[in-house]
């Protein structure tokens, strides 16, 4: 995979699709927002509640539970490059690594303002309020790697070569694509369908994933589900 | 710069350079028009090694290699021993984060 530096929206980003299950990057706008401050001792904390845009960050065996999200999730705050302090160059990916508490998100809304997912602001909520119909944007699968490698430079202060970042969470995203186009298709419990045993597979369709036969999983997959 | 531009840049050699005796072995110092071709600036990072006689550059991003090791959701990626490196110091200047975020 090739990507000119620096990477567009279209690059990045991939437009929201209702079909699409939750996915780590994925930006949601209108997310209530809680802060707990602590106030002088022996007064209750100083909680303000207020909603903001934010990017999940829970990898997908920690957001879902066989199909089924699970009732907290872990998100960011996006905020403006400004604001977080990130300047122009963070793209400049050939220069020594700056701004490490946060992740560039380019063009997110197709305009030259510059936005951020400030790792900082790492919080709780609850799943109910992560609505399908406010998801802005989910990301491709370059933009994935480049969220994750941005992560994990956050919380250890290493880096991961793109590369490796790819290799690992191609399966993912091959899970994720054909989870779409089942839903897309009318199909109901992907995550069961792809767990349980195809005697005509003699395995279960999962195992295709990992042995990188995506187009033989993609045609069963057709095949179980109702034409859209 | 155009495409074949570049290209035509990659495919004539360099006039030749010279090994010289350094203790510090951290440095690469190329011609300005082969750095600009292959899109690496000041600070591009990239590890060395021999292929023969030959000597092979390899940008540090462009580098990979790992396995598998476990099941279902503990199912990990091992990235292979010298891939993951420090970031490094952090040149941005950094404003803390106050509670009026």
């Amino acid at each position: 995979m090739s990507i000119p530096w620096p990477p567009t929206h279209d690059d990045f980003f991939l437009d929201p699709d209702p079909h699409r299950p939750f996915g780590q990057g994925d930006i949601f706008r209108d997310v209530p927002y809680t802060k707990v401050q602590a106030n002088p001792v022996g007064k209750k904390p100083l909680i303000d509640i207020s909603t903001r845009t934010v990017a999940l960050l829970n990898y997908p065996c920690e957001a879902y539970e066989t199909g089924a999200l699970l009732p907290m999730q872990t998100v960011a705050v996006l905020r403006t490059a400004a604001d977080a302090n990130v300047t122009q160059d963070w793209f400049q990916r050939s220069k020594p690594p700056g701004a490490l508490h946060a992740c560039p998100l380019p063009e997110l809304y197709r305009t030259s303002d510059l936005h951020v997912v400030d790792w900082r602001t790492a919080n709780l909520i609850d799943t109910t309020h992560l609505r399908i119909v406010d998801r802005v944007a989910s990301l491709t699968e370059f933009g994935l790697a480049f969220f994750r490698q941005r992560l994990a430079a956050y919380f250890t202060r290493a880096r991961f070569p793109i590369t490796d970042l790819l290799t690992s969470g191609h399966e993912q995203w091959m899970e994720i694509e054909l989870w779409r186009e089942w839903n897309a298709r009318g199909g109901t419990d992907f995550q069961r369908w792809l767990s349980t045993f195809d005697p005509n597979l003699g395995s279960v369709p999962r195992d295709l994933l990992r042995d990188d036969s995506f187009n033989t999983l993609a045609e069963r997959m057709r095949a179980a589900t109702p034409t859209a | 710069m155009p495409e074949s531009q570049a290209a035509a840049i990659l495919e004539r050699p360099t006039s030749s350079v010279r090994v010289t005796k350094n203790g510090n072995a951290k440095t690469l110092t190329v011609p300005s028009r082969l750095a600009e071709s292959v899109g690496a600036e000041v600070g591009t990072e990239y590890t060395v090694r021999a292929e023969g006689r030959r000597i092979v550059y390899e940008p540090l991003d462009m580098q990979g290699g790992g396995h598998f090791e476990g099941e279902g959701p503990d199912r990990i990626y091992v990235v292979a021993a010298g891939h993951a490196v420090p970031v490094g110091r952090d040149e941005t200047p950094l404003k803390p984060i106050d509670w009026d975020f």
